[in-house]
């Protein structure tokens, strides 16, 4: 083992130290990746630290969207004032992540790059229509996180790619959303399946909705067909338990060895429907 | 064979400064352990489950069995033995003793420093946040019940009471 070790003290010389290597990796809390390592799963030739660049840790108010640095961890997102007010959806899944001492360390860009498909602020993130900026040597690009995963491990990022922040739209007065997760227990437990709704309310009608959904395909996803499907209906209790059954006849889990591909199926069936009440409940409250 | 890079790190360990050179790869738990003889922080399970390695960064609970040496670089960092003041024992360390919330010993370490990091952010948690805090730690002799009744002697200024 043994990599050469780099963290840069600013974005300018972390842009000017990148290295194009095909064995250089991003280290931000080292959650996922220093794992890697020591199960060598992964045998990285140069390892660039984003711990101490400053700008990539902050959250920003920037109008109708919040900024969101790649290096903030969950325990910054949990607890934001600005993130419990306009995105509680976000604060609630980071806060479900693992325990403390991981969401002290963990940060939104390592979810989001691991991509792992049970990722627990990726749901969220999708249905507040993330948009994930990434620098690199050649240049900066934005690129909706809908678009941004591919499969396990794997991110649409190039060599010498790295994220710097992600772009969230705030949850206005008549919209709301929800994120609920089933694992094994409480603290400590990767999701089985995760799930998260935002919806915008008209009168009693469902305006708008975005529906996403973890661990049910090789990555986080959004489902499209079924969100149409349910745009214009009127609220209510039988509106939310269809949603769940049109969630649960879009998707096709796999077993695995945290669960069945038929126990999975009905989760969401259910956390849709339960996310759905809760996003609608927020909705109605903010009017 | 490849060449060991050292990477100079320079922190406050339990209130003093520290000056250290470690490979890149070296976990923060191991350069406790096994370069400064630290042994008071525990390995359990080495992937970020059991909480028995937790110590505190910049005061926050984390595990050092998941974290690079090299990451704490400019940073305070306090282990189980940076609790005492000489031979007088952290108000939580003593309440432990008095509840009777060490069995085995195992877990203790790790459980005083998230309870440390939960008592400096929030002097006065409810029974929930207490669980809350202690939630990435596990005990397996315990039950959990007398921690929890520990720290909350500590939050209300009653460490000397006990029941033990
Ligand atoms: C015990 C345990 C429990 C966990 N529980 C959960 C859970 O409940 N829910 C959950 O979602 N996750 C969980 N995780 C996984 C992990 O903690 C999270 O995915 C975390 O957010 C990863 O962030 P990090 O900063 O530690 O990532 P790192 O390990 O630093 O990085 C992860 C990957 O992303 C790359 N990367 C990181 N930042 C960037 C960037 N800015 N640009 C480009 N690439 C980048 C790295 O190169 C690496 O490949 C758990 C992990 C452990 C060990
Ligand atoms: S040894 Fe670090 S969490 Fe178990
Ligand atoms: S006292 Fe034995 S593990 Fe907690």
């Amino acid at each position: 083992m043994g990599f050469h070790y780099n963290a840069p003290a600013s974005m300018s010389e972390l842009l000017s130290g990148i290295k194009n290597a095909d064995n250089c990796y991003f280290l931000a809390g080292g959650t996922d990746l220093v794992v890697k390592i020591k199960e060598g799963l992964i045998a990285p030739e140069f390892v660039v630290d984003l711990g101490k660049i400053k700008e990539l840790r902050e959250i920003a108010d920037a109008g109708l969207v919040i900024i969101i640095g790649a290096t903030v961890t969950h325990s910054q997102l949990q607890k934001s004032p600005l993130i419990k007010k306009y995105a509680a959806v976000l604060a609630s899944a980071a806060g479900q992540v693992g325990s403390p001492q991981i969401r002290n360390v963990g940060t939104v860009g390592g979810n989001i790059c691991n991509a792992s498909p049970v990722a627990d602020t990726s749901p969220a993130l999708l249905v507040l229509d993330g948009v994930v900026e990434v620098k690199g040597v050649n240049g900066n690009r934005n690129i909706p996180l809908k678009d941004f995963f591919v499969r396990p491990a794997v991110t649409v990022l190039e060599k010498g790619e790295f994220v710097t922040s992600i772009y969230i739209k705030k949850v206005q007065p008549g919209e709301g959303a929800s994120f609920q997760k089933i694992g094994k227990r409480k603290a400590l437990a990767i999701s089985v399946t995760n799930a998260a709704v935002w919806l915008k309310k008209d009168g009693d009608k469902i305006a708008d909705i975005r529906i996403a959904l973890g661990a049910v395909a090789a990555k986080t996803i959004r489902i499209p067909a079924v969100e149409d499907q349910l745009k214009g209906l009127v609220f209510d209790q039988s509106v939310a338990s269809k949603a769940g059954e049109l969630a649960k006849a879009s998707v096709k889990p796999i077993t695995d060895l945290r669960s069945t591909a038929d126990y999975r199926a009905d989760v969401v069936d259910v956390i849709v429907e339960q996310a759905m009440c809760e996003a609608w409940a927020q909705a109605k409250g903010g009017n | 064979m490849k060449t060991v890079e050292l990477v100079k790190v320079k922190c406050n360990l339990n209130h003093k400064p520290l000056e250290i050179e470690v490979e890149a790869d070296l976990l923060l738990v191991e350069m406790l352990r096994d370069i400064l003889h630290l042994t008071g922080t525990k390995v359990g399970c080495g992937e970020g489950e059991c909480g028995a390695c937790t110590v505190l960064v910049d005061g926050k609970s984390i595990n050092s069995c998941l974290i690079l040496a090299v990451c704490v670089d400019g940073k305070e960092i306090v282990t189980v033995e940076g609790l005492a003041e000489g031979n007088k024992l952290h108000p939580l360390q003593e309440a432990f003793v008095n509840f009777g919330a060490v069995q085995c010993g195992f877990c203790t370490p790790g459980m005083l420093l998230s309870a440390k990091a939960l008592l400096d952010e929030n002097p006065h948690p409810t029974t929930k946040e207490i669980y809350e805090a202690i939630s990435g730690n596990l005990c397996r002799c315990t039950g959990y019940t007398k921690i929890t009744e520990a720290i909350k002697a500590v939050a209300d200024g009653k460490t000397d009471v006990g029941r033990v």
